[in-house]
């Protein structure tokens, strides 16, 4: 079987851009060869005949979920306490543009 | 004699119920137990004392009152740490969320506490669910209960593992490609992944949500009866929830197996099977064989792609569902740097692990313009061709048996430099996942010491024959 080197530390480093992860030199050096074995195993489904098949996105057949729009009592409190940077009630976000 | 702590759920109960026990006694004594083993084993992150404490006096007063208790009444149960709980830390063993405490209690956590189960604590596990050795938690690795050199499984290693010790004695996990049946088999206990669609996930924090499930882990069969019958069933705040008529699992208790059929994959036995995981799963066979089942050497061609299939859609899935982990509403949060965007990524980098990223990032990739078609819809292709092979699998056969995994738990660390290595354990039992079918894990012996496991494979919605057969296979080896 051909195996294509599939992904460059180029590739890399726009995945981990794509995924809003930030990787260290260390880890895109790491990643590289590892991500290239994963990735020359995972062609081995290139062999399957699937042709005609259509894809299993789900095993069973799923539809939303609706509830009635019924208003609760709020609870900013509960809502609020995981937040790691809060200032006042107001979330604090880092700058957006 | 068997001590308070190791007995199971059911006699428990009926201890319990008719007053030979106190709940509190038993509560003690388990935390007692975790005191003596946990700092040897890892298999906790969090105990919740207190709470169970006073949740024993509860059970207590009730039992003295001669009020209704419920069908898991008093039993200390173990909670991996993906599963929500009200006011107790839920980690997900990953950096990224030690410090998130969630505000609502998952459907099966409602559904055990409303039977009367005790929630003991909660357990270590791979960061996210993704890893087969609980190596890569971040809160360090749980150690097999049988060999301190070796692995528990995972990813529900510390589940598996407090069971195993009776450090709890019945716990939850959830099995998306074997994170269940993996830690049962290698710590010598049951391990059960329910049909896709049969328990809620409400409250399972999602790695997979195609493949994956919450999951019992127990010391007996009955036990597995008991604790599903409780946790299955229809749930609307989960869409992936089916609408089926509850079984009562129990009715499948010592049931014979005579005529039974069952298959045996042979791509389930491949190759790189330890000899002794093949003796003692084939010597098991043969058990069922002597009780009046009879088995046929099967093929299913299409499980050799069955693990690429299943870590291409499993890292697609993980790279859209963790993408949510942005450290603003709750979460780690790093030091702010210039922008939304670098703040975001710094957060990640530090909140995550290697394997966690390793997995975004192929997903990221196989779900990115110009791969999408030769990666994730080809193995969703490839999942419909395995789909078809059971089915026609199961028009023969009640059940198919295999190894649960295809080797003995093997040494911390042995598995860590090449993940490619670490999936490859998974071969046996990520089928099931692919097609939604349940899947259960048994001892069936061990080899030096160490665990095995044999894995049972049912068409969707037979639970029951597979606690049938486990329920014989269990009776059997213990005469």
């Amino acid at each position: 079987m051909k195996i294509e080197k599939s992904l460059s530390k180029m590739e890399i480093k726009h995945l981990s851009w794509l995924a809003k992860i930030e990787l260290t030199k260390k880890e895109e050096d790491l990643f590289s060869n590892q991500l290239n074995d994963i990735l020359s195993y995972f062609q081995k489904i290139d062999e399957a005949n699937v042709e005609d098949l259509p894809p299993t996105y789900h095993v069973i057949d799923i539809s939303n979920v609706l509830r009635s729009d019924k208003s609760r009592p709020p609870n900013p409190e509960q809502a609020l306490k995981n937040v790691p940077k809060l200032k006042g009630r107001y979330v604090k976000a880092p700058r957006i543009v | 004699m068997k001590k308070i702590f190791e007995y199971s759920a059911f006699q428990i109960v009926e201890k319990i119920r008719n007053g030979e026990l106190s709940s509190l006694e038993y509560i003690n004594a388990l935390f007692d137990r975790i005191k003596e083993v946990d700092s040897k084993i890892h298999a906790y992150l969090t105990v919740a004392k207190d709470m169970a404490l006073d949740e024993a006096k509860e059970i207590d007063e009730k039992a003295n009152k001669g009020e209704h208790l419920g069908s898991l009444c008093g039993v200390g149960m173990a909670i991996k740490d993906n599963i929500c709980t009200e006011s107790i830390r839920t980690t997900c063993s990953s950096k990224s969320l030690s410090n998130f405490t969630p505000s609502y209690d998952a459907t099966v956590i409602e559904r055990i506490r409303k039977e009367d189960a005790i929630i003991l604590g909660k357990t270590n596990m791979d960061e996210f669910a993704m890893g087969s050795s609980t190596e890569y938690s971040f809160f360090g690795p749980t150690i097999n209960p049988y060999n301190d050199e070796r692995v528990a499984g995972g990813s529900s290693g510390g589940s598996a593992a407090a069971v195993a010790i009776s450090e709890a004695t019945a716990s939850l996990g959830s099995d998306t490609g074997g994170s269940v049946r993996c830690p049962a088999s290698f710590c010598g206990v049951i391990g059960l992944k329910p049909t896709y669609g049969l328990v809620s996930r409400y409250g399972l924090i999602a790695y997979a949500n195609s493949l994956e499930q919450i999951s019992p882990i127990v010391k007996d069969v009955r036990d597995l009866a008991i604790l599903l019958n409780c946790i299955a069933g229809h749930d609307e705040r989960d869409s992936t929830s089916l609408k089926v008529v509850k079984d009562d699992y129990t009715r499948f208790i010592g049931n014979d197996i005579k005529g039974l059929k069952i298959g045996v994959p042979k791509e389930l036995f491949g190759h790189g099977t330890n000899k002794h995981v093949l003796k003692r799963v084939w010597d098991a066979i043969h058990v069922l064989e002597d009780l009046g089942a009879s088995y046929t050497e099967i093929s299913l061609d299409s499980l050799e792609y069955a693990l690429a299939s299943y870590y291409i859609i499993a890292n697609s899935e993980a790279s859209s569902n963790l993408a949510r982990y942005d450290g603003l509403r709750y979460g780690f949060r790093s030091d702010e740097v210039n922008d939304w965007s670098d703040t975001f990524s710094k957060n990640r980098r530090e909140g995550f692990g290697q394997e966690v990223k390793r997995r975004i990032i192929l997903g990221t990739f196989a779900l990115s313009a110009g791969y999408y078609n030769k990666y994730y819809l080809k193995a969703q292709k490839v999942r419909t061709l395995i789909k078809k092979d059971f089915d026609k699998a199961f028009k023969k056969f009640d059940i198919l048996a295999s190894p649960t995994m295809p080797i003995l738990p093997f040494k911390l660390g042995e598995k860590l430099k090449n993940p490619l290595e670490m999936y490859m354990c998974d071969l046996d039992t990520v089928p099931a996942n692919l097609i939604g079918a349940p899947a259960i894990s048994v001892p069936c012996g061990s080899y030096d010491g160490l665990p095995i496991g044999i894995q049972f494979i049912a068409q969707p919605f037979k639970e029951g024959s597979l606690i049938q057969v486990s329920y014989k296979l269990e009776e059997s080896l213990q005469d």
